[in-house]
């Protein structure tokens, strides 16, 4: 080290300049009397400390709870997306019958959102004019009741089945048009005075068009033939499947609306107060008597299905003609 | 206050553990009163100025590492940790002047022999009122180096600085001493 104090001189001087201290008698005394009044002075800081910590963990809790539940609005969840379900409990054994025998269908197809119509509906259907409006439904009501749309945005019908050409199901006839210039099908609805439109790609003119509440649940759909090649008529359907909203209907596995005979096959549809019906019609020569197969269908979430087992006739030729047609509404 | 190694979070104890935990506290207060007090207070003579101040901050160490017993990890380190108490103790006292009279009357030390005590206090004197012009970081350094016997790693670590400057505090610290002392030799 560069200075003249060597450290072990510095310990030295250091040692002798506190070599005089000495402790205090009662040092050990002192230190224990400290401890002990520390630990004294520790239990009611310790429960003063608990609590206020109990207090800030209830105001915290006051604090973050949320608000009573009169004071939030709690908007419903919302049902899912609509499907019609046409009632088979009086679908007709066979269309040569023509009564109102019973079902040789299903209970409905499992997993159907909209519930099947009461048993009474067609009866009550058919004796109700048109024009009765439910006291208890009123046209804007947006809830879903038996036999009504089942969606969150279809509105609750005032008439089952529908009134003429009414496709918003607000007891007033909408405007149904083809646009043919634009291969489009136009609708305004009377409920909301909008135009809406579905495009038909491929639309073969001239073409008809009927306005039918052909599942009766209280909403009009459309059928539009859309083409004909080799003497049998293809139809789409559209329905009114939201608030303004119109949407071709998908046909299901084995559904196809057609119209029309070719040599020993004949197709057809047809509609009335009970539902929605397939007619297919094979004959093992021309000319010869048919096996018409009726096949009840219905209008599900998943599109135009068909609802249990057909019933098989046998007809002659003359007789089955008339079940190949598109007897659904009037075509114009 | 600077940690020390070795300590840890206070566990979750039963009463009996408390009990055992308190009765080995007062067991190992006794034993390192017995074997450092005088020497911590000497120590603290080194960094204050009044040896009553320096029994108390002493005393007021042994109590916090009484209180703390429980949370030392390594007992053996409990003589560093009195140490670095004392030093902190040291430095709160030096800076704001609060630690005064806490107790009832302190008594004065034990006194040596007249002619011993007279001899003494001269070169107690000098020596202290040059370690008294020193900064405190370097007479911290030099108490801890040349009276404590500490290593520089040990001294670093009581101060809360690193060893480097240690190595600088103590080397300036014993060069303003020796200018000081020159006449003393």
């Amino acid at each position: 080290m560069s200075s003249g104090l060597e450290p072990e001189e510095l310990t030295r001087l250091l040692r002798a300049a506190v070599e005089p201290v000495r402790a205090s008698p009662d040092a050990l005394h002192r230190i224990r009397a400290g401890v002990e009044r520390r630990r004294w002075w520790r239990l009611p800081l310790m429960a003063t400390g608990g609590v206020a910590m109990a207090a800030l963990i209830v105001l915290a809790i006051v604090a973050v709870r949320p608000k009573s539940s009169n004071q939030q609005v709690v908007e419903p969840a919302a049902p899912p997306l609509v499907s019609s379900v046409l009632s088979e409990t009086s679908r007709p054994a066979t269309p040569s019958t023509g009564g109102s025998g019973g079902s040789n269908g299903g209970n409905g197809v499992p997993g159907s959102t909209r519930p099947p119509r009461a048993t009474s509906s067609p009866s009550v259907a058919a004796t109700t004019p048109p024009s009765t409006v439910s006291p208890s439904s009123p046209p804007a009501s947006s809830t879903p009741g038996p036999g009504g749309s089942g969606a969150a945005d279809l509105p609750t019908p005032v008439t089952r089945p529908a009134g003429a050409s009414d496709v918003d199901g607000d007891g007033i006839g909408d405007q149904v048009r083809v646009n043919e210039t634009t291969s489009k099908i136009e609708v305004t609805l009377s409920r909301s005075g909008r135009t809406t439109s579905v495009d038909l790609p491929g639309l073969q003119l001239p073409t008809v068009h009927a306005v039918v509440d052909a599942n009766v649940d209280g909403f009009a759909e459309i059928l539009v033939r859309t083409a004909t090649r080799d003497g049998i008529e293809e139809y789409t359907m559209l329905r009114y499947a939201a608030r303004d909203v119109l949407a071709p209907v998908t046909l299901g596995p084995g559904v196809r609306l057609s119209a029309g005979q070719r040599d020993n096959a004949g197709f057809g549809f047809g509609c009335d107060e009970t539902g929605m019906r397939l007619v297919a019609g094979t004959s093992s020569t021309v000319g010869t008597d048919f096996q018409v197969v009726t096949t009840p269908l219905q209008l599900t979430l998943e599109g135009l299905v068909t609802a249990g087992q057909g019933t098989t006739t046998q007809m002659p030729a003359s007789g089955a003609n008339s079940q190949f047609r598109a007897s659904c509404g009037v075509f114009s | 206050m600077t940690v020390v190694e070795g300590w840890r979070p206070v566990p979750a104890r039963s009463d009996a553990a408390r009990s055992a935990v308190a009765r080995d506290a007062d067991a190992a207060l006794t034993a390192l009163y017995s074997e450092h007090y005088r020497s911590l207070v000497r120590l603290a003579a080194l960094l204050l100025d009044d040896i009553g101040l320096c029994e108390e901050v002493v005393q007021d160490a042994y109590i916090r590492v009484h209180g703390a017993w429980g949370r030392l990890q390594d007992r053996d380190k409990a003589l560093a940790y009195l140490r670095q108490t004392v030093v902190n103790l040291a430095r709160s006292t030096l800076r704001r002047r609060l630690v005064a009279l806490k107790h009832a009357p302190k008594p004065m030390p034990d006194a040596a022999s007249a002619e011993e005590g007279a001899y003494s206090l001269v070169e107690r004197a000098a020596v202290v009122q040059a370690l008294r012009e020193l900064p405190r970081r370097q007479r911290e350094a030099v108490v801890l180096r040349y009276y404590a016997d500490m290593s520089e790693a040990d001294a670093a670590a009581v101060m809360g600085c690193s060893v480097g400057s240690v190595k600088a505090y103590t080397s300036r610290g014993l060069a303003a001493l020796s200018g000081k002392l020159e006449g003393l030799r």
